[in-house]
């Protein structure tokens, strides 16, 4: 990989790997910092990669980062609303958005990671069990357990609302 | 697979994953539109994909950037490469010991040309051993050849009958099976044929394809060689030489020839000292 095609990948994949980092994480700045140290990494080896295989290294790379921090810290504190600097968008209704988060602090680090993993980037069951070390049918199963404890929360969200 | 009432969660999971293709969403759909209570459950799944924020983004990317040779220690180029300088190093030792230096042919005296040499050397060998032997004899024994056969066979003495086509035929037939053939080399060194006349064993030079050192034969080496039989024309008691009127076919001559280029010279030795035997004749060889 070329320093050309290094920053690239920081155009391309900063953003979606900052956001998956932060949903999980609820902390803007250490979000940051496991993304720097992602990018770090990736431009250590840069010489051994392709440019192909910088989105699903820095994912990896990333993740690991994360749940690492996630065990060390055991504490997650739950952020209601972002820092004014970071845009969000209001398509979606903000109490179906919060229901949704909330859904997902009930989902274990696993289940949420691979539930954003595939709504917020759209990858594959294998590339989400490159990723993650999982294999595709881990990761459908997962996935699946994953949606029906967020589909029971939001029958018992609606019925509360 | 058939969309029915048991496995229609997983189908409706996988579509809200994205993971069906077209075929099967057309038949989800169809199932799902037989099946209207069950739409409401897919609407609640449908609900459970995370919106995308993509105004959620990295605001510092400047600090990401990176410059080739910034805050990079810098490594030698055969450190980087050090796997793979190893092993094309030792992939070039590997090729000089297998394919190189094992063809380095030895020089090998030609007293021991046939031994350990491949097949297609021999042949090679063989000739120019048999080209040196046959210059190494010497003026002397070819004198004395020469002396001995002027002894015995004086041309106004003892003169051979001559044979005709039947009793030559005859003495060929009454060759001894169990005598040793003659040890002929393997190629032959020019001969020089001896002028035709009172020399019993003369041969038409322009007949000769190849050109043999003719001496006349020692009676006692003939006398080893002779065939005794009663239906024989020679004899113990006469010349053993024979003396013929006209040269040798070509024929016979060429084809001994070429069985002599085909045997190994290391029997050359043997051929030097006993002559070899065409019929009853026997010729030695001399330069």
């Amino acid at each position: 990989m070329t320093e050309k095609e290094f920053n690239s990948c920081v155009d391309l994949y900063a953003d979606g790997l900052f956001r998956f980092i932060v949903k999980n994480l609820k902390h803007e700045e250490n979000a940051k910092d496991i993304v720097q140290n992602s990018f770090e990494i990736l431009w250590k080896h840069h010489h051994e990669l392709l440019f192909e295989k910088a989105k699903s290294y820095l994912f990896t790379t990333g993740y690991r980062n994360m749940i690492d921090h996630l065990r060390r810290h055991q504490k997650v504190s739950l952020v209601e609303s972002f820092p004014e600097n970071t845009k969000i968008q209001d398509s979606v209704p903000g109490d179906i958005r919060s229901v949704l988060q909330k859904g997902l602090d009930r989902l274990n680090e696993i289940q949420r990671s691979l539930l954003m993993l595939k709504d917020y980037e759209g990858y594959s069951y294998e590339e989400i069990g490159e990723i993650t070390g999982l294999n595709a049918s881990q990761v459908k199963v997962y996935l699946h357990r994953a949606r029906l404890k967020m589909k029971e929360y939001l029958v018992k969200m609606e019925n509360v609302l | 697979m058939k969309i029915d009432i048991h496995n229609y969660e997983e189908f409706m999971l996988s579509f809200i994953d994205g993971e069906l293709d077209d075929e099967q969403t057309k038949g989800l759909m169809l199932f799902v539109d037989q099946h209207p209570d069950l739409r409401r459950e897919l609407d609640l799944l449908q609900a459970t994909k995370l919106p995308v924020d993509t105004k959620l983004g990295f605001s510092d990317k400047v600090s990401l950037y990176k410059k080739e040779g910034w805050n990079q220690p810098k490594i030698p180029v055969l450190r980087r490469y050090y796997g793979i300088s190893i092993a094309v190093a030792a992939g070039l030792l590997l090729f000089v010991a297998l394919f190189i230096y094992p063809w380095k042919k030895p020089v090998i005296p030609h007293e021991t040309a046939f031994s350990g040499l491949p097949a297609q050397h021999r042949k090679t060998t063989a000739l120019a051993a048999i080209d040196s032997l046959a210059k190494e004899m010497t003026r002397e024994h070819q004198q004395r050849q020469k002396e001995t056969a002027a002894a015995r066979y004086h041309p106004h003495e003892n003169k051979p009958p001559s044979l005709e086509a039947e009793d030559r035929k005859a003495v060929v037939k009454h060759q001894r099976p169990e005598q040793t053939k003659p040890v002929l080399p393997a190629a032959i060194p020019d001969i020089t044929v001896p002028a035709a006349g009172n020399n019993h064993m003369a041969l038409n030079k322009n007949d000769l394809p190849r050109q043999l050192p003719l001496v006349d034969i020692t009676h006692s080496v003939a006398e080893e060689q002779i065939e005794t039989s009663k239906d024989s024309v020679v004899t113990d008691n006469k010349n053993t030489s024979m003396a013929l009127n006209r040269p040798l076919e070509n024929e016979n001559i060429v084809q001994k020839v070429d069985e002599w280029r085909k045997k190994p010279a290391a029997i050359l030795e043997n051929i030097h000292q006993k002559g070899i035997k065409i019929g009853k004749t026997t010729f030695a060889f001399n330069n």
